[in-house]
């Protein structure tokens, strides 16, 4: 569609004399766009921050051994009902792991993966005896996963021997520090001597139950020859779910686990979440887009004597729509580039002001353009009113009856 | 002669449930470069023959041709640009674009069928304005100056592309007397000079008798049409003086 000059010229010169619409409309689309803009980065922040908290130093996929159902071993007299108990579970370990281990590997969209070798264990100190997870991981894989370098506080990533890792709470719980020696029992009573080279925090009391060791000494731990599991990490981290169902596809013998299955209340709140926000943004876009058809619809009335003279001087239906389309659109762009500044202005002043908030809002090209560019649709469909008007008068009418 | 507007049995009805017609088969031509004036008592269709004959309205039947062209039927906003390339407009009240100042108001039908006017144009409107006596009002706003100078501009408006035919209704309908004589002088010897056909409704027979041509129109059909040039000054004023529609 081509505009003409003349067009854009009557358009802007509308605006301009007009200074108490245009200031009204601009003032709401501004506010409009300011109030997505901030929410989307408040609510992006939020979620980015509470997924970190999450599953950040967290595998995202897990392999596991199937469930193992035991068998029944007697009959009953009469006929058992059905029930609904769970089955009963039993946990194995997943002897020809390499298989796994390698097909996970070689997936581009893994960014670490490693086996694991877990089961309970307990630490005595005195009288006190504390329940852990001794987990052997592969070093340099398993740090990625869990974050090691980033969350270790004291001492150093050293996993070789009877080095262990263990968190801060359970140290100072103990009272331990790097350099320590402490002895860990397995369930079946049988313990060894380790050698703390390293204390990290992962932020939850339950991860921080766990004590780190290379994945061979927990082996000899367990006294298992296999491993219990093989975790991952991926590169996007709201795909862990469709590559574990793909990994899941092509063995039947694992079962697979991703964080988005063993954190659905999460997802669903995040969800939730979303979803509010939506409806206040569609609420505020549908309020704009009204206060911009009633102001540019009133000044479509207000100026059928220059619609109607500007007819009769050659000015066509198209050109007479445009010239409200086009004060839609300008109205649109203008009050959005406003809305972004004034939003931008509010993130600045929360992120600096911030007492109890402790995550960043997300700023992305995503939350910066979708509140423009539907302010600008908004605008334009809201214009198309008073433009279909403009189109539709007769400059007859007005010239014959002033 | 040369005919610019050439109508034939042209008729108007409005209303749709109950329809009324106002002008009942008019055959009628005007002639290049002359000025003809349209006079009759109120409601007898003068206005609604301008708005026909300008493109503003179509006729309900008849024939129409402008220039050759042959504009009986069809749409009136697909005349829009034939009508910015070669009319102008004076209408009773100014009309003037409040949101624009005197020079931007002439330069507005430029705008609409050329676009952005050059310095050179901009030049040849203030000279314009100047013959008008307006130029010293050209950058007000039309709030901002006089009755007469409103019209003064309306007119610059009517004139600056040179048009073939200005249609003016009631030109100086809402001036004063005096004022309006003044504008009404000024506007004629312009339009004469620049050899526009004009087209005026008016029903002030002191001005229709400027004319060359004068037609008189009652409820709705021609009652007499006539040149000054043919019956002499003193005939013509006789003849638009009473109603008789006959011309002996």
């Amino acid at each position: 569609m081509i505009v003409r000059p003349y067009e854009f010229m009557i358009a802007r010169r509308f605006l301009v004399k007009g200074k108490l619409q245009t200031l009204i409309i601009l003032t709401g689309i501004a506010f409009g766009v300011s109030v997505q803009f901030f929410l989307l980065s408040l609510i992006g922040g939020l979620q980015d921050d509470l997924i970190e908290r999450t599953v950040g130093a967290s595998p995202h996929i897990i392999v596991l051994p199937a469930d193992v159902i035991p068998v029944q071993t007697w009959k009953p007299e009469k006929e058992i009902r059905e029930t609904r108990e769970p089955a009963i579970t039993e946990k194995q370990e997943i002897l020809s792991w390499q298989n796994y281990f390698q097909y996970l590997k070689n997936l581009s969209e893994i960014k670490a993966v490693s086996p694991i070798v877990e089961g309970q264990g307990f630490i005595s100190k005195g009288d006190a005896s504390y329940s852990i997870i001794v987990k052997g991981i592969d070093q340099a894989e398993g740090a990625k996963i869990y974050n090691l370098e980033k969350n270790l506080i004291f001492g150093r990533l050293d996993l070789t021997g009877n080095s262990i890792l263990l968190s801060k709470t359970t140290a100072e719980k103990l009272q331990l520090t790097t350099g320590s020696r402490l002895f860990i029992q397995n369930q079946k009573g049988n313990g060894d001597l380790f050698v703390i080279t390293g204390i990290f925090d992962l932020g939850s009391a339950a991860a921080n139950s766990v004590v780190f060791t290379s994945l061979e000494r927990a082996r000899s731990f367990f006294r298992l020859n296999g491993i219990s599991s093989i975790e991952a990490k991926v590169k996007k981290i709201f795909e862990a779910e469709k590559i574990a169902t793909s990994i899941g596809r092509e063995f039947n013998r694992i079962k697979i686990d991703s964080w988005q299955s063993r954190n659905r209340e999460l997802l669903t709140a995040l969800r939730s979440q979303s979803m509010s926000s939506s409806i206040i943004q569609i609420l505020v876009v549908i309020s704009i887009s009204l206060a911009i058809a009633a102001v540019l619809g009133i000044s479509a009335i207000q100026k059928s004597r220059q619609l109607g003279i500007l007819k009769a001087m050659g000015v066509d239906n198209r050109g007479a729509a445009l010239i409200f389309l086009l004060q839609g659109l300008i109205l649109g762009f203008l009050g959005s580039v406003l809305g972004i500044l004034i939003g931008y202005g509010m993130a600045y002043a929360f992120v600096q002001g911030r007492g109890m908030v402790t995550f960043d809002l997300k700023i992305t090209w995503f939350n910066l353009i979708s509140p423009v560019l539907i302010a600008i649709l908004a605008s334009a469909l809201a214009s198309l009113i008073p433009a279909r008007r403009a189109s539709k008068l007769s400059p007859i009418e007005v010239i014959r009856y002033g | 002669m040369d005919e610019i507007i050439v109508a034939r049995n042209l008729t108007k009805r409005f209303g749709e449930v109950v329809q009324f017609e106002v002008l009942h088969g008019i055959d009628l031509s005007f002639t290049r470069q002359e000025f003809t004036a349209v006079i009759g008592p109120s409601g007898s269709g003068k206005t609604t023959l301008l708005h026909i004959l300008s493109l503003l309205e179509p006729p309900s039947s008849g024939e129409l041709f402008i220039e050759g062209i042959d504009f009986s039927k069809g749409d009136i906003n697909t005349y829009a640009r034939f009508r910015n390339q070669n009319f102008g407009f004076i209408f009773q009240f100014h009309y003037l674009l409040p949101e624009f100042t005197a020079l931007e108001n002439v330069l507005l039908p430029y705008w609409i069928g050329e676009g952005r006017p050059s310095p050179e144009l901009k030049e040849r409107a203030t000279d314009l304005m100047t013959k008008l006596k307006i130029l010293h009002i050209k950058n007000k706003y039309p709030h901002e100056i006089s009755g007469g100078e409103q019209q003064r501009v309306a007119i610059a408006r009517a004139l600056f592309k040179n048009p073939k035919i200005v249609f003016a209704d009631e030109p100086t309908g809402n001036l004063d007397r005096e004022n309006g004589f003044l504008v009404l002088e000024l506007m004629t010897e312009m339009i004469r000079e620049m050899g526009v056909t004009l087209i005026m409704v008016t029903h002030d027979r002191d001005i229709a008798i400027r004319a060359d041509k004068i037609i008189e129109l009652v409820d709705g059909q021609i009652c007499k049409a006539f040149r000054v040039k043919d019956t002499g000054k003193e005939k013509a004023l006789e003849l638009i003086n009473n109603h008789s529609c006959r011309i002996e």
